[in-house]
């Protein structure tokens, strides 16, 4: 499993400087490419890669615009790891999550589940554990959103 | 309605294109030229830039270079501030270069630092820049701003993952500045296009196998031509024909990328 530790996030991109800009977009990118570049290099032939992708859903994005980018950069290179590993038999899959970029007042309607976000323990844990288990043998290079209902 | 915007209709659109010397960005000059529109070219290739220029002219629009490298936010703001000396607005807003390394092959496992940065400089950089500097502008206007982005950044690509992360990153980028500009007025929009350009060629001259991958799954049968079938929709989505779309990325791939 890869994933990124919490950073700042949020905040209109026009009120951004460009120190703020490289911190929430192009170090956290930079960061997904080497810990996927390592990922792949380590795992054994047939195994699985799963990386927690922490994305603002659709519906409440404004405000998180590097953040998005950077969600959206990682699920490519789930993707493009789903390709290139696939030879080998490994599966590379996203799990996307927004229980670290949830506004504090979800536009309307309301996301589908009163649990939303959710958390990396339960809901982030398990979609994770489906998708490295042999349950999930015929899944790749997919974005999977564990976010209680909010996007699809 | 802002004055500027009230007297579009009676002044010619006024674009700035970035990575317009040659390729798919001139394909859009040229297609904002037949219009009547004011298009600058924003480019580091002065000599190159400036032929696109005289070209936007012949073809019925009126050309202007400026020397801007995207991935320098101080030249960004130069070129959107000389655009606003000469012609005292901005409407469209296009940014369509990339790295010069996009072509190149390479797996996640062997890329550098310096790459990473360099991809994430011109396509990512560069469209943070532009948008904080053409902000004001573009409310003004009401204006628009399009981020060429590509197919890659749908599917992923086995050798070209950074080229195929930055340009997703620009979708979730134009995704989320949608709902944040919405309110000022501010269409943000993605274009993904499949073209004969020069970029495409340097790509299939470093990858032959790219070319029969490529040409092998095109339901229209060939590659685009970045003036009509390219230009045409971006100028689209930069002209008021496009007024209600926002948050949206437009495949202009002859049904190319089999993800929608």
């Amino acid at each position: 499993m890869v994933a990124l530790p919490a950073m700042e996030t949020g905040g209109a991109l026009n009120e951004t400087d460009a120190k703020a800009w490289l911190a929430r977009a192009e170090e956290p990118i930079a960061r997904w490419v080497f810990a996927l570049g390592v990922a792949a290099a380590r795992c054994a032939d047939g195994g699985a890669i799963v990386a927690v992708v922490d994305r603002p859903a659709a519906l409440d994005c404004a405000g998180f615009a590097p953040e998005a980018a950077v969600a959206d950069a990682a699920c490519a290179l789930v993707r493009s790891l789903a390709r290139s590993e696939g030879a080998r038999g490994v599966r590379v899959n996203a799990i996307v999550t927004s229980a670290r970029l949830a506004p504090t007042r979800p536009l309307d309607p309301p996301p589908a589940l009163a649990s939303f976000p959710g958390t990396y323990e339960r809901e982030v844990a398990g979609a994770v554990r489906l998708l490295l288990s042999a349950d999930a043998s015929g899944v790749t290079g997919q974005a999977l959103a564990a976010d209680c209902g909010r996007t699809w | 309605m802002s004055q500027a915007a009230r007297s579009e209709r009676t002044t010619p659109r006024v674009a700035l294109v970035t990575g317009a010397s040659g390729g798919i960005g001139r394909g859009i000059a040229l297609a904002c030229a037949a219009a009547s529109w004011r298009v600058w070219i924003a480019a580091r290739r002065a000599q190159e830039g400036e032929a696109v220029a005289r070209e936007v002219d012949s073809a019925g629009g009126a050309g202007r270079f400026v020397a801007c490298d995207v991935a320098d936010g101080d030249s960004v703001a130069r070129a959107i501030a000389a655009v606003l000396a000469r012609d005292g607005r901005l409407d469209a807003l296009a940014h369509n270069a990339t790295s010069a390394l996009s072509p190149k092959p390479t797996s996640l496992r062997d890329v550098s630092l310096a790459e990473v940065q360099d991809h994430v400089a011109v396509s990512l950089r560069g469209a943070y820049s532009l948008a904080r500097a053409a902000h004001a502008p573009l409310r003004d206007s009401r204006g628009a701003y399009l981020l060429l982005t590509s197919e890659a950044g749908f599917e992923g690509k086995a050798r070209l993952p950074v080229y195929a992360a930055v340009k997703a990153a620009q979708r979730g980028f134009a995704r989320a500045l949608a709902r944040e500009w919405g309110a000022h007025g501010i269409r943000v929009n993605c274009l993904a296009p499949l073209a004969a350009s020069p970029a495409l060629e340097r790509a299939f001259a470093l990858d032959p196998a790219m070319q029969t991958r490529v040409l092998g799954r095109l339901p229209l049968g060939a590659l685009g031509d970045p003036l009509a079938d390219v230009g045409a929709a971006a100028r689209f989505l930069l002209s008021d024909d496009a007024r209600y779309v926002t948050g949206h990325t437009l495949m202009a791939d002859g049904g190319s990328c089999p993800v929608t």
